[in-house]
């Protein structure tokens, strides 16, 4: 019934503080002061249990957000590596960061792998795709959160990325899993 | 120089067109609202069919053969409503939009051309990759260089158009005083000298993309050179044209012009009675020729606009202030006066229908049903006519204008429009300069019960099946002869009479505002007592306009910012985060617990919500504390119901998981997992009100109603 889940680093010494969380039913994201990321499941009979994935626990990440589109049942992670770029796991997982900051994303029933996965979204393109080089030299904007949600009214919504900086708010609106575009 | 900032912008449609543009199967309304460029899907909704007095008390009785006599009947409707995609400010206004189909484009849909002032055109098209409009070429034809007549009017100053031909052969701009510009759109295999390489990059693109298949389409431009033809080449007396347009179901590019060697004048009637004369010349491109078909002498000389009917009318619509006029394919005219001025301005033989005292400046006209032919007109006070044709055989021989009725829609509209397209399936968008822009449905009554223009299977798939007047541009290219006989011999057997008055309903859909047209503005200071007010503005501004016209006029309010309306107000000292919890109890034992997907369980009555609200703030002792209240109605009382962590508890945030029936608290340290029950009440406030949370900078909490 009542359930206490202590969150540890793995070894068990250090403790370990929550900063922030998301939830997707049955889904529970949570990152850590260590920008570790812990996900749990809730099953039928009401217990949350840990989902273990390596792919997710083993990188560092430093945003995480779960979003369910409304078109679709599977739940997705999105989950932001400290150098700025974007993962998009199926599961809920995120994908070990590459160099970059990258965005990934992951589809909750497919842990292993990142279904996508842009790098460069510290630079803020127009146009968001998997394949990004960085031409110029533009400065990185340093983003603290991201939050995937969709927006919309009663007759049609549209999932969002929103990546926050330190200055303003940048919304991205997902086309489909090859590409994102921007939109101010 | 002009320093500016835009505060609001443009809302007045000026033009519409209805094309596949996103993909080959959408079906798009691109609207140009002077500068700025919308595209549009359309998305069907079910809404309850609102009730007026007449049909109140309609009971499922007579329908059902049960006793329950009692269950008020409700109607469900099908309610398209317009989803905006992109839109995009344009460097300059719009003067015409039209669609055209060129090959090749990215998305494999059509293209939209643009016409801009003075006179330049932009041919775009849509790029699914990067989600964006691409413009694919832009022509120009404001020559300053070419010394005009001293006499001659500046570009400005014309009457400048843009028509297309139905079958996208090519696309005419006519500016200046008389002059066309002609683009030719690049057709399927279709020209002789492109033939065989127009074959060679057939070959390369199916097989294979490996040695970059269209390399060789994207080197040819969709359209071929452009040349302008001044109008008097064709025909010496075509000095004042009015206007003009392509005709449909002809083999090669045909337009119809209304035009006169002296401009009209009603000051100078007795001179120049009915002047202008309508000509039907085909061009042919290749050659750079043109020929004569027919031409109609003796027309009335308020006769302003050509309008193109497709099958199963043909020919063209010739409309004036006084009178409306059809001219045939084979080049009978015969007309029908609307007014008493008719006989008076024009000797040109008319049917009289003078009775109806209509006034035809400013109307619109646009194609309403494709399988009777009927026409549907919009006058310059929003009042709908439709204008139904008699046919014999294939010939036209009487036209009859019929208005409909209030019962049945005739008043809708406010104003009138500025534009009207047909968006097929019984809706047409009207885009209106003077009021809001609406899209309407409309529907056929027959033997009292109301028939659905659109089956079933239609609503589902709504933007994917195409549009059935494709089928009809498609038939004219391929077809030899034209030869549809068995079509025309299904319509002149159903078809032959008039549709009788009161055949059609009109209902509105969806509508998109318009302030415009704004005559005066002024600046008013907030007035509502209720504001929320910010420290550093005490005193608001509003912005009041007045906005409309005739019997769309109004007063509109622009704000800066949205206002929200303080309804309860409770001071929660030093909360630091602030949290709904809305959670459901659990299946009894024994019941399949597939709560979560039983739409039905979770609409039933006994299923209980709460509605608690867990603070999360800075305790006395310094450190941080969890606070559980219990929301009633719009009253907060903290309360210790529940189990939830309370002291020494840092909060980072509450959620439910398993279908709602767990709430988790999830700390900094840890995360706790509570069952519903735990939390205390067993009944719950069963409103489900909704609530919006503020906190503000010093910690205090509103609660705002909505």
């Amino acid at each position: 019934m009542d359930q206490i889940l202590p969150v540890e680093d793995e070894d068990g010494e250090t403790e370990v503080h929550i900063i922030s969380s998301s939830f997707s039913d049955p889904y529970l994201l949570i990152l850590c002061d260590d920008s570790s990321v812990k996900l749990f499941q809730a099953t039928d009979s009401g217990e949350i249990e840990e989902v273990e994935c390596n792919a997710i626990s083993s990188a560092k990440w430093l945003s995480a957000s779960l979003f369910q589109p409304s078109f679709g049942s599977e739940v997705y992670a999105f989950l932001l590596t400290p150098e700025g770029g974007l993962q998009v796991s199926y599961c809920c997982g995120m994908m070990p960061g590459v160099s970059l900051m990258n965005l990934q994303i992951f589809s909750l029933l497919q842990l292993e792998e990142a279904s996508y996965s842009a790098a460069g979204l510290g630079f803020l393109p127009p146009l968001l795709t998997e394949d990004f080089s960085a031409r110029r030299a533009t400065g990185k904007a340093a983003i603290t959160e991201i939050l995937a949600a969709e927006l919309g009214d009663a007759t049609s919504k549209s999932p969002h990325l929103i990546v926050r900086t330190f200055v303003v708010p940048f919304i991205f609106t997902l086309t489909s899993l090859q590409g994102a575009y921007l939109h101010r | 120089m002009q320093c500016y900032t835009e505060l609001a912008p443009p809302t007045a449609v000026t033009h519409a067109v209805n094309l596949h543009f996103l993909s080959p199967k959408a079906n798009n309304l691109v609207v140009a609202k002077s500068s700025l460029l919308q595209i549009f899907e359309t998305k069907s909704t079910i809404t309850e069919v609102a009730t007026d007095g007449g049909d109140a008390g309609e009971h499922a009785s007579p329908n059902l053969d049960t006793e329950v006599a009692d269950v008020p009947l409700e109607r469900t409707e099908n309610t398209a409503k317009l989803v905006l995609v992109a839109e995009y400010p344009l460097a300059g206004n719009v003067l015409s939009l039209a669609r055209v189909k060129t090959l090749n484009t990215k998305s494999r849909a059509e293209s939209l051309l643009v016409a801009f002032r003075d006179a330049k055109l932009s041919l775009v098209e849509w790029d699914p990759e990067t989600f964006s409009l691409n413009t694919i070429s832009i022509h120009y034809y404001e020559n300053p260089d070419v010394p005009g007549a001293p006499w001659s009017p500046d570009l400005k100053d014309t009457h400048n158009f843009l028509t297309a031909d139905p079958a996208s052969r090519c696309a005419a701009l006519k500016f200046g005083a008389h002059n066309l510009a002609i683009l030719p759109i690049r057709q399927h295999g279709l020209t002789e000298d492109d033939f065989d390489s127009d074959l060679d990059v057939e070959q390369d693109e199916r097989p294979n993309g490996v040695n970059g298949a269209t390399a060789g389409d994207t080197q040819k431009p969709p359209y071929l050179p452009s040349f302008v033809l001044p109008l008097t080449q064709l025909d010496p007396a075509l000095t004042h044209p009015v206007h003009l347009a392509f005709l449909h179901e002809y083999r090669e590019p045909t337009f119809g012009i209304v035009a006169a060697s002296q401009a009209t004048a009603p000051a100078l009637l007795p001179e120049r009675k009915d002047i202008l004369t309508y000509t039907v010349f085909t061009l042919d491109l290749e050659q750079k020729a043109s020929t004569t078909l027919l031409s109609v002498s003796g027309l009335p000389y308020d006769i302003s606009k050509v309008v193109p009917l497709p099958r199963p009318i043909g020919g063209a619509l010739l409309l004036g202030g006084n009178e409306i006029i059809h001219v045939s394919q084979a080049g009978k005219a015969i007309g029908v006066a609307v007014n008493e001025f008719a006989k008076v301005s024009s000797a040109f033989p008319l049917t009289d229908q003078s009775e109806l005292a209509l006034k035809l400046e400013g109307c619109s006209v646009e194609l309403l049903s494709e399988e009777t032919g009927d026409v549907l007109i919009i006058l310059d006070d929003g009042q709908i006519l439709t204008l139904t044709f008699t046919l014999d055989g294939r010939i036209v021989s009487g036209m009859a204008l019929q208005p409909v009725s209030r019962e049945n829609g005739g008043h809708i509209l406010k104003c009138r429009a500025s534009c009207l397209v047909n968006l097929g399936r019984g809706r047409i968008f009207v885009g209106s300069e003077d009021a809001d822009s609406v899209m309407m449905g409309w529907a056929t009554k027959s033997g009292g019960q109301y028939t659905r223009k659109r089956s079933q299977d239609e609503a589902a798939e709504d933007g994917d099946s195409s549009l059935e007047d494709e089928d009809e541009i498609d038939d004219v290219e391929d077809d030899l002869y034209n030869d549809t006989a068995p079509a025309i011999k299904k319509i002149t057997a159903a078809q032959a009479e008039a549709t009788p008055l009161g055949t059609y309903l009109f209902r509105i859909h969806d509508v998109l505002p318009s302030i415009a047209p704004i005559r005066d503005v002024i600046v008013n200071p907030t007035a509502d007592a209720r504001r929320i007010g910010s420290a550093k503005s005490p005193m608001e501004m509003d912005i009041l306009v007045s906005s409309g016209r005739g019997r769309a006029g109004g007063v509109t309010t622009l704000n800066r910012d949205l206002s929200p309306v303080d309804l309860a107000q409770s001071t929660l000292e030093s909360a630091r985060g602030l949290w709904a919890v809305h959670a459901r109890k659990q299946a009894p034992t024994g019941l399949v617990t597939d709560i979560g997907q039983d739409t039905e369980a979770n609409l039933s009555s006994d299923v209980d919500y709460d509605q608690y609200m867990v603070v999360c703030r800075l305790g006395p002792g310094g450190s941080e504390e969890t606070v559980v209240y219990e929301v009633n109605g719009s009253e907060v009382q903290e309360t210790s119901k529940g189990e939830l962590q309370r002291e020494d508890a840092s909060t980072i945030n509450i959620g439910t998981l398993a279908k709602g029936t767990r709430v988790v608290q999830v700390m900094s340290t840890e995360i706790r997992t509570y069952d519903f029950g735990e939390l205390g009440l067993p009944n719950g406030s069963r409103d489900r009100a909704n609530f919006v949370y503020l906190r503000t900078q010093h910690g205090s909490n509103l609660a705002c109603g909505g």
